[in-house]
């Protein structure tokens, strides 16, 4: 039996079989070209760099959490948001590279100081990993010693979430023009409320270009 | 029909349904590092590829196939559900070994028994023989091995006077500094004593299929220590002296004193202070922490802003980030990480090794940027790693940071790091062996490490530690001098320059000094010169080198010839860099001057010439007979006074007194020592005119 074939079919056949013999035929690349990716996938696998979660008296306790970068910060959290503060450089520290899921900025009012927010925290995951969802978890930081963050099951948030791109600029109410600082952004009103950014969802947002 | 066969290219085109990737990070026990091209993926359709950096391994996986088995020979097999894993991103695992031995390094204490097992991790380790045997490092006592090569048990040693050098102070010799009757407080412990405590057993592991590996572990009996009552946590704290009593320690704490022979062991087993007292009524705080725990805010305000932005460009502060050491495994025996990273391998005192443990990482990446923050906090030897997890010194004992044994932690370990041994083998080593060194101010300028840098003095009854590692090197210069060169010669501390050496003033007895005073000997010169023109010169060794520092008798006018040595590139260290034997790296600290010093210029090194210190001791006895003989027992500077008639005369017998100061001023300057008793020979008594 012979098939007839519609010209859009016999075109979609050939576009399918030469995505194939595109996959087969794909040159090799050039040793130096294996070399950047080998080194690209061990890096794009890297650990995130924070502790696994263990089980803890509260529920589950990460000994050392992701922070912005190696400087000396205070931390806080609230409703899967963590902010922090400070950020002045460690003592006799190489400081490396920030941590990328954090965004900072300068502390509004303060000299020096920087806030960072993480909109994508660490949870207990799996065997303690610190890749769960979170859904269900809400987590504070302990910073008596040290620093570390306890997590405990509470149930699912239901208040608002921070606005996307929220601008990091305030620890503390008196930091914003409005006098209020909601999860290291500064609450605002109206575009006057922000010392940088607009005001977008109640909270001050950067500007895209 | 058409339907089906346009279906049919479709799904097997792949066009429209690409395939999704999943990467996962696989690291792999060190042990088994090498073996990384044999870790299958089960089923293998599910690998797309793999790419591996040491012991880490790299896998791009489809997701489609849901799940994936890793199998190494040697480890367990892992199973991993991809429905587990959260959303796209990369994830990361480590493969565990067979057994779970515990820790590489662990310590132990003193005449302790331990014990290490090896427990299964999965029921693959079952079919497996094991085995654990002594392999190097101390002796141990009442060795056993049962539960078939599963369960190794054994005992440290006490340890005993002369058995081990503790510190720099015990290399000197002194029969009065052994362990035993050591000035009670706390021992210090060089990195070259602990590894003359510590045993390496070796774990043996046969698989059923003839494959084996081994992994190394090190037992060590002490921690190193620097001697400050700072320490981290869990580091065995020994102490010297009789009777001590632990009066007060943190709610909780299970820590006793233990009696180990010579000494005391304490063990803080929680952060906080421990109050100690001995039966001479000396009382001790130690302090425990973990070092992951300080702040490490000393840069803060006002308060030492100006030593952190000092120490920021420190090679000690970069090491790791520099070179990671150049190992990259933790678990290496011969690796460095322990002395270019903060905290002691082995104990549970939040540094750099146990945080990484806590990590999971049972590699080092091979960029310092890959580190996690908490251990790039830990990395370096920064601040902690010499001054202690917790806070820095009452006053009255800040003198300690002075002390080799802080630096002794890591630089000494020959053959390999031999600095301070070689410095402890030197004059310089021991310079404040007399009393009176150590108490007159004059004297303690240049005979004690902590005059030298104008620090406060140690109390009375502290033991001498002569002229230390700090006394030449700061790693840290700060304070007002490193601004304001001081006016007058001393030897108060100014800025660093290269090499952490610190930038003492040059005397004014040598106005213009040569090129090569300026260079890494100007450290040297501050207290190997006269420090003025006074009547009591001391230490004339860098004045005859220079040909300078002499007067014309007659007119007080300076009396100076040209010098060959002050143009040797190096000055002092041009010659002075030698020590003990079979040391690769600091042998020079033994500032020894050899033949072979003199060969690298001189064709045939003359032999010395004592003629030259025999016609100034005849000159000294014509020009003040009354005191001719010195002092036994002391140099001419500590000494003597000069009293003579006459200014002329005075300065005659101030030029005989710098070539009997300098014991090699016939090596130094020969020509100019002799042109200095030729000057005081045309005022001697008896002279002929």
């Amino acid at each position: 039996m012979r098939a007839r074939l519609a010209l859009p079919e016999l075109l979609l056949l050939a576009l399918s079989v030469g995505c194939k013999q595109a996959q087969k035929t794909q040159p090799k690349p050039p040793a130096a070209a294996s070399a950047r990716a080998a080194s690209e996938l061990i890096r794009l696998a890297a650990p995130r760099g924070a502790g696994r979660f263990h089980a803890s008296h509260k529920g589950q306790r990460q000994e050392h959490p992701r922070l912005p970068d190696t400087g000396e910060w205070r931390c806080a959290e609230q409703g899967r948001v963590v902010w922090c503060a400070g950020g002045e450089a460690a003592a006799g520290v190489v400081s490396g590279p920030p941590d990328p899921g954090y965004r900072c900025g300068p502390r509004w009012g303060s000299i020096g100081e920087r806030v960072c927010i993480d909109e994508h925290p660490d949870y207990p995951g799996p065997s303690g990993s610190p890749r769960g969802d979170g859904t269900l978890q809400s987590c504070k930081f302990e910073q008596e010693r040290g620093i570390a963050r306890e997590c405990e099951l509470v149930g699912p948030y239901d208040g608002p979430a921070l606005p996307a791109h929220a601008v990091p600029a305030c620890w503390l109410d008196r930091d914003c023009p409005s006098g209020h600082c909601e999860r290291g952004a500064c609450a605002c009103s109206a575009n006057k409320d922000c010392a940088a950014g607009s005001c977008a969802g109640g909270v001050c947002v950067e500007v895209k270009p | 029909m058409k339907g089906a066969l346009l279906a049919g290219v479709l799904a097997l085109s792949g066009c429209y349904t690409p395939t999704k990737k999943i990467a996962i990070r696989v690291e792999l026990p060190a042990e088994l590092a090498s073996q990384a091209k044999d870790l299958q993926v089960l089923p293998a359709i599910a690998e797309i590829r793999r790419e591996i950096a040491g012991g880490v391994v790299a896998l791009e996986l489809r997701r489609d196939a849901d799940f994936v088995v890793l199998r190494l020979p040697g480890a367990c097999p892992r199973r991993i559900e991809f429905s587990l894993l959260a959303g796209d991103k990369p994830s990361h695992f480590v493969l565990a070994p067979l057994f779970d031995v515990g820790s590489d390094e662990r310590v132990v204490g003193l005449g302790s028994t331990f014990n290490v097992r090896a427990e299964p991790r999965c029921a693959e380790a079952k079919n497996s023989k094991t085995s654990f045997a002594v392999t190097g490092g101390a002796p141990l006592e009442h060795v056993t091995l049962d539960e078939g090569g599963r369960h190794f048990s054994a005992t440290t040693r006490e340890v005993s006077p002369g058995m081990v050098a503790f510190s720099t102070a015990t290399w000197i010799g002194s029969p009065s500094r052994d362990a035993g009757s050591r000035t009670p407080g706390i021992v210090p412990v060089s990195a070259r004593a602990q590894r003359e405590l510590r045993s390496e057993l070796t774990f043996r592991v046969e698989l059923a299929n003839a494959h084996h590996f081994e992994r190394r572990l090190g037992i060590s009996a002490v921690a190193r220590a620097s001697g400050l009552a700072d320490v981290g946590l869990s580091h065995p704290v020994l102490l010297a002296g009789a009777n001590w009593s632990l009066l007060d320690k943190p709610p909780q704490s299970g820590a006793a004193l233990r009696d180990v022979g010579q000494l005391f062991e304490l063990w803080p087993d929680l952060p906080g202070d421990y109050e100690l007292s001995d039966g001479a009524g000396h009382a001790l705080t130690v302090h425990s922490g973990r070092y992951d725990q300080t702040p490490l805010d000393c840069g803060r305000g006002d308060c030492h802003a100006e030593l952190s932005q000092s120490v920021h460009d420190s090679p000690m502060t970069q090491v790791l980030a520099s070179d990671l050491g150049g190992c990259h495994s933790l678990t290496d025996p011969t690796c460095a990480s322990a002395c270019h990273t903060t905290g002691e391998p082995g104990t549970h005192d939040g540094g750099f090794t146990h945080v990484a443990a806590e990590l999971e990482l049972p590699m080092l990446p091979a960029d310092y940027d890959d580190l996690p923050r908490a251990l790039r906090r830990l990395g370096g030897v920064g601040c902690l790693a010499c001054h202690g997890p917790t806070k820095i010194p009452e006053p009255s004992q800040r003198f300690r940071l002075m002390k080799s044994d802080v630096c002794a932690v890591c630089h000494d370990a020959p053959p390999r790091y031999g600095h301070v041994q070689a410095l402890a083998s030197s004059r310089m080593g021991h310079a404040d062996n007399s009393a009176r060194a150590r108490q007159e101010p004059a004297c303690a300028r240049c005979h004690t490490a902590w005059g030298a840098v104008g620090s406060s003095a140690p109390p009375p009854d502290a033991e001498p530690f002569g002229l230390t590692c700090a006394t030449c090197h700061d790693v840290h210069p700060h304070g007002p001098h490193a601004r304001h060169a001081p006016a007058v010669a001393t030897a108060a501390a100014t800025p660093s320059q290269g090499g952490l050496l610190r930038d003492f003033a040059l005397p004014e007895t040598l106005p213009n000094p040569p090129a090569s005073f300026q260079g890494v000997s100007r450290v040297c010169i501050a207290c190997h010169a006269p420090s003025s023109n006074n009547l009591r010169p001391e230490a004339s060794a860098a004045a005859i080198v220079a040909g300078r520092g002499g007067l014309e008798p007659e007119t007080g006018a300076p009396l100076t010839l040209a010098a060959p040595h002050a143009a040797a590139a190096k000055g002092c260290l041009s010659c002075h860099d030698s020590g003990p034997e079979g040391l690769v790296l600091g042998k020079s600290h033994g500032f020894r001057a050899t033949q072979a010093s003199c060969a690298r210029c001189h064709d045939s090194p003359k032999d010395r010439d004592p003629s030259l210190a025999q016609r100034a001791g005849q000159l000294l006895a014509r020009l003040d007979p009354q005191h001719s003989a010195g002092d036994i027992g002391n140099p001419w500077h500590a000494s003597y006074q000069l009293l003579l008639p006459t200014p002329q005369r005075t300065r005659a017998l101030r030029n005989v007194l710098l070539v009997l100061e300098d014991p090699a001023a016939d090596v130094h300057g020969p020509s100019y020592a002799r042109a200095l008793l030729d000057a005081a020979e045309r005022l001697a008594p008896g002279a002929q005119p």
